[in-house]
């Protein structure tokens, strides 16, 4: 994910959970001082109603007082005045003083008078007797004894409570002895509970104590503190006040409840919703311009600075630079990203320079180099691979100990692990095979390679042919121990030469007779030729392997070897390619000796004919001329020291010249039809010649 | 003149001739000629020899040194070698079989009659 991303991730993420924070807050916590605000208010309402209630009992209790301490209602409980009734009380009476009912006792808490007034019909009635029940002796209402105070309240009644107060009826001047009391007041049925509401709350009722109407939380609610006011929502739309309402004997007399619209709490939840509306469009705004600010003046700038610096990389220009407008921190950054591209660029020029002066050097050296990894894979191998007959292609990614001869891949797979093991350099030599199956022999300087961490991440190996000096050395040994053992036998030889001649000697002083003596000369003389050609051939055969073996050039030896026999009238056809050998340096001579033989005793020769025959084992290179041919059962013997017909060295020591570098020679004509000399070069002793721009030329 | 009689083991008949006419001259009596190992055993047998002239490098499967082993151990003939080898292997070889004599080539008269009167008196 890119800066760009991630920053709008971040902010996107941030600016939700800070609405979502500022939400949950702003409505938790202006819900709840809305709802307390409520319960206030529905509280003050209640409280209302209570002060409702108390300006009716004080406005009841007004009335009562004007007509308990009054001489007329004195006069009328002591029996002075009958007529106190029909002229005081009527229906009007009750109408104009907006009570119900009336009820005057004596002192003797006799009821003298009692009516109720039906609304209905504007008469007046027979008090209820659930109301007279309450009128006993031992009631509240009947024992009093100050004139000046009264008993006011509620009064529940079975059906309805009722605003009731009493009053001890004295003289106007509140003089006398008390004669009874005036008893007056009004139902508090639904009407006038309505008529209390439409003062204060839109909607009052009340509840006995046992209504299975009232909410079942109200009573628990009310258990440990009956005078609490309860408030509890009914719904989102409207919310209810409970209230205990007590009589005039202080006990529950009934459960007041007050319903009000909700209007409060709903103001409040628009607002939360509002405020939060109003905070995500502002903080959205926020949000966007941070974005939008942000993106412009800093990420899609990194953006761009990032893909300039990615181009760069990818395309590998590495003189191409970033560009970035304005000139702040981010435009400083830029020109320093291109003060480093200058500095890599200039590194990199002299690192490349430096690299192809190198690799010029590890193309041009004859020795092969090479990288492999910790397991052998080759990873980098220099062009002079080639001359192995293999591409570079062909050893890259491929193990190398694959290309090492079989009889050495145990013993270098383990020096190589013991150079990891002890991050050693070592110099070994192994075999290599090349494409065409030859074997070289190589020395090889090997490297253990490490990264920064110094753990080893491959080999370095330097690969130095020494074939030709192996060959070398391997033929000057074999030509040192020919060397000795011919030594021998010829000392052995001229021993035994020497032996018959002073033998010879002393038989010719010997003897007196003359013919004998002459044979005796003669032999002498015979033995001591023998003695020179022994001496001669030691001269020749000091020449083998004194010199190290090379590559020759079969056509060029040829050549010179034909000049010795221009005048001989043979023809000589050279069907050679143009090919070199790896032999002693006196294979001249063998050529020489075959040529010389084959005129010697070919007798009928007319031409000799040399050519070559490649096989899997090696090249056949074919003396072949058209003289008498050699017999089959001195086509061994002729090889051997001593015999033929002239030196009797001539073959044996060609042969011995040829082993030098491991070359066999047989003869292999048909007697009658001429000689056929073979020579089998091995696989690695031979090699085919390029052709110089001249011989293009001429070709 | 001695009576001893010599087996004369050469393949060269230049140097036989020329060990025979010295052994002649010497007094010793040269009872046979063998050219080589098998032949000295067959001449050994039929002759009975008192002594074997034997040259190390003889013609055939087994040489002079093999040779003089098996006549020594078979026919316990005093066996003197021949031989132009002075050192090496081969004279090691020689050693070995605990001959009664060496006579280095070249040699002459004298040589065989100090070698041979050695063994011989």
């Amino acid at each position: 994910m890119d800066l760009q991303k991630k920053t709008l991730l971040v902010l996107i993420s941030f600016l939700i959970l800070a609405i979502a924070l500022t939400s949950v807050f702003v409505t938790v916590i202006l819900l709840t001082n809305y709802q307390s605000l409520e319960q206030e208010y529905i509280t003050n309402d209640l409280n209302h109603i209570v002060s409702q209630l108390n300006n009716e009992e004080s406005t009841l209790s007004a009335i009562a007082g004007d007509w308990a301490p009054w001489d007329d209602t004195y006069d009328f409980v002591t029996g002075n005045r009958p007529d106190y009734i029909e002229r005081n009380i009527n229906p009007d009476s009750f109408s104009n003083l907006n009570i119900d009912f009336m009820i005057i006792t004596n002192s003797k808490g006799e009821i003298v008078y009692s009516g109720e007034y039906d609304s209905a019909n504007k008469t007046i009635i027979p008090v209820r007797s659930e109301l007279l029940r309450e009128i006993t002796p031992g009631s509240l209402l009947l024992n009093q004894t100050d004139p000046y105070k009264d008993t006011t309240g509620i009064l529940m009644l079975p059906e309805t409570p009722a605003l009731i107060t009493s009053h001890l009826i004295v003289r106007t001047d509140f003089s006398g002895t008390p004669q009874g009391v005036v008893i007056m007041g009004s139902y508090l049925n639904q009407n006038q509970i309505n008529k209390l509401a439409s003062l204060t709350v839109p909607t009052l009722a009340y509840y006995p104590l046992t209504s299975p109407d009232l909410p079942s939380s109200v009573l628990p609610a009310m258990k440990n503190a009956p005078d609490k006011r309860i408030i509890q929502p009914l719904d989102m739309n409207s919310v209810a006040g409970y209230m205990l309402v007590r009589d005039i004997y202080n006990q529950p007399a009934f459960f007041l409840e007050i319903t009000e619209p909700r209007d409060l709490y709903r103001q409040g939840t628009d607002t939360i919703f509002q405020f939060i509306f109003i905070l995500l469009l502002t903080e959205m705004m926020f949000g966007f311009v941070i974005i939008f600010f942000l993106d412009r003046f800093v990420l899609s700038r990194i953006k761009s600075l990032g893909y300039q610096v990615l181009r760069i990389g990818s395309e590998g220009d590495r003189s191409s630079r970033v560009k970035l407008d304005g000139s702040d921190e981010l435009s400083g950054l830029a020109g320093e990203i291109n003060h480093m591209l200058e500095d890599i660029e200039k590194t990199s020029t002299e690192l490349l320079t430096s690299e192809a002066r190198f690799r010029q050097l590890a193309d041009d050296t004859s020795d092969v180099l090479i990288t492999t990894d910790t397991r052998g894979k080759v990873l980098y191998v220099s062009p002079s691979i080639n001359r192995y007959g293999y591409l570079r292609e062909e050893i890259i990614s491929h193990d190398f100990i694959h290309f090492i001869h079989m009889g050495d891949r145990t013993r270098i797979n383990i020096e190589l692990m013991q150079e990891i093991i002890d991050f050693s350099s070592t110099i070994t030599t192994f075999r290599l095979v090349d494409k065409w199956g030859f074997v070289h022999w190589i020395e090889a300087k090997l490297t253990i390679s490490m990264d920064e961490f110094g753990k080893p991440t491959g080999i370095n190996g330097v690969l130095r042919d020494f074939t030709d000096r192996k060959r070398a050395e391997e033929a000057i040994m074999l030509a040192n121990k020919k060397l000795n053992l011919l030594n021998n036998i010829t000392r052995h030889d001229m021993l035994n030469t020497i032996t018959a001649l002073l033998g010879s000697v002393d038989m010719a002083n010997a003897t007196k007779v003359t013919v004998e003596r002459e044979e005796l000369l003669n032999q002498i003389k015979d033995l001591t030729r023998v003695i020179q050609r022994q001496i001669a051939f030691t001269r020749e055969y000091q020449s083998v392997g004194v010199t190290a073996p090379a590559w020759q050039n079969l056509r060029e030896i040829l050549n010179r070897t034909m000049v010795n026999f221009a005048g001989s009238g043979i023809t000589f056809a050279d069907e050679l390619e143009n090919l070199e050998i790896y032999a002693d340096p006196l294979f001249e001579k063998v050529f020489y000796n075959l040529i010389d033989n084959a005129i010697r005793y070919g007798e009928r020769i007319t031409t000799i004919r040399f050519y070559s025959q490649i096989s899997e084992i090696g090249m056949n290179l074919i003396c072949e001329d058209d003289g008498v041919g050699i017999p089959d059962k001195e086509k061994e013997s002729i090889f051997e020291r001593g015999v033929g017909k002239n030196t009797g060295m001539g073959l044996f020591l060609s042969r011995e010249i040829l082993l030098i570098t491991g070359i066999t020679i047989k003869e292999t004509g048909k007697p009658g039809s001429g000689a056929r000399f073979e020579m089998l070069i091995p696989n690695g002793g031979f090699r085919l010649v390029r052709k110089t721009d001249d011989e293009k030329q001429e070709g | 003149m001695s009576d001893k009689a010599i087996l004369l083991v050469e393949d060269d008949d230049v140097i036989a001739k020329i060990a025979e006419w010295r052994l002649n001259n010497l007094g010793y009596h040269v009872c046979g000629r063998a050219v080589s190992g098998a032949e000295a055993m067959e001449q050994v047998v039929k002759k009975k020899p008192d002594l074997v002239l034997m040259d190390i490098n003889l013609k055939g499967e087994i040489d002079g040194i093999e040779t003089a082993k098996m006549i020594k151990k078979g026919f316990n003939i005093p066996v003197i070698f021949v031989t132009s080898h002075s050192d090496g292997p081969t004279l090691e070889r020689a050693r070995e079989t605990k001959p009664d004599g060496f006579i280095v080539k070249p040699f002459d008269d004298n040589d065989l009659r100090v070698a041979l009167g050695l063994v011989l008196k």
